[in-house]
């Protein structure tokens, strides 16, 4: 059931690793239900490719691609029926046409709305958004076991697809509410912060606010350049483009990025930083670096790491500091870290739940090898304080820290689930491998 | 670790390949009719050695074998095509059913397994294929006409695939080893290579990904000079 000579080399979007997949583009629901029940080897569901680590990737098995579902239908109403091969960034496209936006946009325009689902993507307005399958109406699906289903959230299974890493079927359509927009600009105000005490400060009080994230130095103590934006009330005539990052990464892809580098673009970044406010376009707030083809290149082509820690509140200080500790002994600074200010989701039930109500810190390694060692233990100063790490931007979690960001009931729901969706157990990736969740057929 | 799979494994140099690649720490699925001496290899090296029975003249049953293969050695970085006949040929001897066979495996069965690895290499934009020619295919020569020609033939469609598979990032290799100290050659009474010294140097020739090559310098310059003779000279040279 699939065609031997389809195959191709899948990677995620950190370059690291490798899996040559039988890549399979079914055209129809019963197409998808066909395939799962007759293959004879794994299959594992392939968006656009956006998760940074082995989420997406299966050597030698089927990788189920929706590309050929690409519709999308918008309401008056602004309710979207969009299908799971639509990319975020097309969605937002077409939703901006109809005077909307997507409730949640992922920091690229390029995964497919199936993949985000899938992995319940987070935006910049995390902190009153909460996740993109917080906004599904409901859902079409295939299961692992070929069975073909609609849910609501409303109904607990729900949760197993969105926000299921595709280890239970495939999300084949999806209804999304978006949100109204007066204008396609946002109105961005930037402020500074000295140290971590001030970084978390900026995030902790956003009032009315529809977007914010902070562009850490870790490597100095957590001090920072933040963005907050507003939806602006109308449209503007002119647009201001991000210039500062932009031209930033745009010196990084002609500059090795060694230690001095990194630390002169974190200072001149910090000290450019004005607090005048600017109108951008919601693409170039939402999906900055999709303007600079291939930006992942400067990270070298052995490819990149990214760690994203979700520390509850409390502990969130502890933990930064004792990151920024970590990576000055280890004289590695990362090549990007970011804040966020989340809340804790509020789907019931969801067993691979990372939201916490605190900040999340996400930051870019480039490879040198040493991950194991040198990164593990960021996650688990994240675990030792309640806190969470993400499927999407995983590729270094043991099993053992899986169990503790998840906890031994939702571990054993999911092994439940996985036997009641996926019977066969033909659904898989090198991650669900790696964290415990069944080697597929 | 390198993923390898070497057609025409139970002897010569498709059986010294295997050995070094595994000794080496690599993953080797080793393909043949006679499966003894992959079943002693396999013991050899039990976590690197994939065994499987398959004779080349039986080609529907390649397709399904390759995808076999690939899965069981989790990826393919490698191929190489080492199955080849030479049966003795007399001077007056012009045995269709003989050629056949020999057109069968030294010709057909490399054209059958090397196409699905080129289409999988290409579609993965990576890859390593290795075909074991021969300094026989150099001239058509009064004592193995079929043999020559089916040697030729495998360089020039190892050129092409080489040309062909440049532009995605894949590797073809040609090697024209002369005379090797192997049971096809037993009956031969010539100086030859030991099979151990060649396999070497064939492993070592990967590292170039792309050319034709010969085994030794004398061969380089020997065959040179040979390709350049007219023919009308070469007939009447005893070589």
């Amino acid at each position: 059931m699939f065609d031997q000579h389809s195959v191709r080399r899948l990677q995620g979007f950190g370059g690291v690793g490798h899996g040559d997949c039988y890549l399979s583009c079914p055209r129809t629901v019963e197409e998808i239900g066909e395939l799962l029940q007759s293959a004879s080897r794994g299959v594992v569901v392939r968006g656009e490719g956006q998760s940074y680590g082995d989420a997406s990737v299966l050597s030698e098995s089927i990788a189920l691609s929706l590309q050929e579902f690409g519709e999308i239908e918008i309401d008056e109403g602004g309710l979207a029926q969009v299908d799971a091969g639509v990319t975020v960034g097309r969605l937002c496209h077409v939703a901006l046409l109809h005077g909307f936006w997507s409730p949640v946009v992922s920091g690229t325009g390029r995964p497919s709305i199936g993949g985000a689902l899938g992995m319940n993507i987070h935006g910049k307005n995390a902190f009153h958004a909460g996740t993109l399958g917080e906004h599904v109406r409901k859902i079409e699906v295939v299961t692992g076991g070929g069975q073909h289903l609609f849910l609501t959230p409303a109904e607990p299974d729900f949760w197993k697809f969105v926000g299921g890493a595709g280890w239970f079927g495939v999300i084949v359509r999806a209804w999304i509410q978006l949100v109204p927009v007066e204008s396609p600009s946002v109105r961005v105000k930037a402020e500074k912060s000295r140290d971590w005490p001030g970084s978390l400060a900026q995030l902790s009080d956003l009032g009315s606010e529809d977007y914010a994230v902070g562009w850490i130095d870790v490597m100095r103590g957590g001090r920072g350049v933040f963005h907050f934006a507003r939806y602006a009330d109308a449209p503007s005539a002119t647009h201001e483009k991000s210039k500062l990052v932009q031209t930033a990464a745009k010196a990084v892809l002609r500059s090795s990025l060694n230690r001095t580098v990194l630390s002169g673009l974190n200072w001149a970044k910090y000290a450019t930083s004005s607090r005048k406010s600017v109108t951008e376009h919601l693409f170039d707030f939402s999906f900055l670096l999709d303007s600079i083809p291939g930006w992942q290149a400067m990270y070298g082509c052995q490819g990149f790491y990214q760690v994203q820690l979700f520390v509850p509140e409390e502990g969130a200080l502890a933990v930064f500091n004792d990151v920024t500790r970590h990576l000055q002994r280890l004289g590695r600074p990362p090549q990007l870290a970011v804040l966020k200010r989340h809340r804790v989701t509020t789907a019931p039930g969801w067993a691979l739940n990372y939201t916490v109500d605190g900040f999340s810190l996400a930051l870019d390694f480039a490879r040198n090898g040493r991950e194991s060692t040198e990164l593990s233990p960021l996650m688990d100063l994240a675990l030792d304080a309640g806190g969470k790490l993400y499927l999407a931007k995983d590729q270094l979690m043991t099993p053992e820290q899986f169990l503790r960001c998840i906890g031994p009931e939702s571990y054993q729901e999911i092994r439940l689930a996985k036997r009641r969706f996926d019977p066969r157990g033909i659904l898989g990736s090198v991650q669900a491998a790696r964290l415990g969740i069944g080697d597929p057929v | 670790m390198k993923k390898a799979l070497i057609i025409g494994a139970s002897s010569g140099l498709g059986y010294e390949l295997a050995r070094q690649l595994a000794s080496q720490g690599n993953k080797v699925a080793v393909v043949s009719r006679n499966t003894q001496p992959l079943a002693e290899l396999q013991s050899q090296f039990p976590n690197l050695v994939f065994p499987f029975a398959h004779d080349v003249r039986q080609t529907d049953a390649i397709p399904p074998l390759f995808a076999e293969i690939c899965r069981a050695l989790d990826g393919l970085d490698l191929v190489i095509y080492s199955a080849g006949v030479m049966p003795a040929v007399e001077l007056n001897e012009f045995d269709t059913e003989k050629d056949t066979a020999m057109i069968e495996v030294n010709v057909t069965g490399a054209v059958a397994w090397l196409n699905e690895a080129a289409a999988r290499f290409h579609g993965v934009g990576a890859g390593q294929i290795v075909g074991i020619g021969s300094v026989a295919g150099e001239r058509g020569r009064a004592g193995q006409p079929v043999y020559n020609a089916s040697k030729a033939f495998l360089h020039t469609y190892l050129e092409a695939l080489r040309n062909r598979l440049a532009r995605r990032g894949v590797g073809v290799i040609t090697i024209k080893p002369g005379p090797v100290d192997t049971p096809m050659t037993a009956h031969l009474s010539l100086k030859k290579m030991p099979v151990d010294v060649a396999a070497r140097s064939i492993l070592k020739l990967l590292k170039k990904r792309n050319g034709e090559f010969f085994l030794s310098p004398v061969h380089a310059v020997a065959f040179a000079i040979i390709r350049a003779i007219p023919s009308v000279v070469f007939r009447k040279l005893n070589v």
